[in-house]
């Protein structure tokens, strides 16, 4: 046991006045017993300190609980499955529609000023002929609403009901809650506007149940 | 709130030499002083009180023209002061097992790691139950990057004490955690 191996500690710490300081790390040089504590010292240190940050994190959920980052692979992953069926969907083959549906059979609408331009735009909707006929289709089988007055979508939209059991872990959810993926596509294939919406579509079907 | 944010007014026209020192220490102290409260055992909603309240403190210390030497050594002494007075979230830190920073130990990293990990948190955190209240603060401190001296201050003890504490600790933690 050495005389010095009680200064490490403080040695470490940069605590020790000037001489003694010297005094040790010279002791260390030579004696591979305090060599061997003065590490151990070192890394009991940066553990502790680890986890002080550790304990810290936890606390001030800095560092997002594991179930919530499942939560945002999981929906993100929706949303992938969500995007591939969209694709899917366009790519089905459409039967041809009568003539007189193709044909075009509104003048488009003339330049308007930003002001006025949404109640053209409202306007012209029930007679615009110049959708493609893949989003006709699709319109045609999934008609669609939007509840909000700021959610007004220049071409009609799309909804695919998720059920939440897909997005939440179980119990997260109250039962029958049922999310409705909203989207628009746009006259050049594109998905615009993908809104996920909380709908109890779940409860009426159950409470008919026997 | 981001962390440089400062949420109290400053209303020191009167003093504004005292008001910059105070933001300057705000910014410098308030993230290593909450994680001192937090692993003192304060949850983060108590800490961040503490926190707030400790400098309003400072800030009227300084506006009345109290000491600026030992300032950190004094910030820390109110706060753990403050902690202390909250003694049943004091006692509560290590009575008992705290998962949570155990889980949330290197979460990156692959899983043989943070087995390898979690197993060293455990064993520290055993050590660390087993350590005196003094000792325990003593390390904490120290790892928030305070010196000896500004330790003894915040606990009422002389420097020579400190060293032999956190001496003493750091054996008994390395001897448990065998690292």
């Amino acid at each position: 046991m050495c005389d010095l191996s009680a200064k490490l500690v403080a040695w470490l710490d940069q605590e020790l006045p000037g001489s003694e300081a010297n005094d040790v790390a010279r002791h260390i040089e030579s004696c591979a017993e305090c060599k061997r504590k003065l590490d151990s010292y070192r890394r009991v240190s940066s553990l502790f300190k680890a986890y002080c940050e550790s304990t810290e994190e936890a606390a001030t959920g800095r560092k997002l609980p594991p179930w919530i980052r499942t939560l945002s692979y999981t929906a993100a992953a929706v949303a992938v499955v969500v995007a591939a069926l969209v694709l899917v969907l366009l790519r089905l083959p459409v039967e041809p529609l009568p003539p007189q549906a193709m044909a075009p059979t509104a003048p488009s609408i003339a330049p308007a000023s930003d002001s006025n331009r949404a109640v053209a735009a409202a306007a012209s909707a029930p007679v615009r002929p110049s959708l493609p006929t893949k989003v006709r289709h699709l319109r045609a089988t999934a008609p669609m609403r939007y509840p909000d007055a700021d959610f007004l979508p220049a071409e009609p939209g799309i909804q695919v009901a998720i059920p939440a059991e897909a997005m939440f872990p179980p119990g997260a959810m109250p039962a029958g809650v049922t999310f409705t993926a909203d989207f628009s596509v746009a006259s050049d294939g594109s998905v615009q506007r993908l809104r996920l919406q909380p709908r109890l579509v779940e409860l009426q079907r159950r409470s008919t149940q026997p | 709130m981001s962390d440089d944010s400062v949420p109290f007014a400053l209303p020191l026209s009167s003093c504004p030499a005292a008001s910059s020192e105070a933001t300057t220490l705000y910014r410098e102290l308030r993230k290593p002083l909450l994680r001192y409260l937090i692993c003192l055992g304060l949850s983060n909603d108590e800490a961040q009180d503490v926190v707030q309240d400790v400098f309003l403190t400072l800030q009227r210390h300084l506006a009345s023209g109290g000491s600026q030497e030992n300032i950190r050594g004094w910030v820390y002494r109110v706060a753990h002061n403050q902690a202390r007075n909250r003694q049943t979230s004091y006692e509560r830190r290590f009575a008992a097992p705290l998962e949570a920073a155990i889980d949330s130990a290197s979460e990156e990293a692959t899983p043989e790691h943070t087995l390898l990990e979690k197993e060293k948190f455990r064993l520290l955190e055993q050590a660390i139950r087993l350590l005196r209240d003094t000792e325990r603060e003593c390390l904490l401190l120290r790892a928030g990057g305070l010196r000896y001296r500004e330790i003894g201050e915040v606990l009422g003890i002389s420097t020579s004490t400190v060293a032999d504490t956190v001496e003493r600790a750091i054996k008994k933690l390395a001897e448990k955690c065998n690292v």
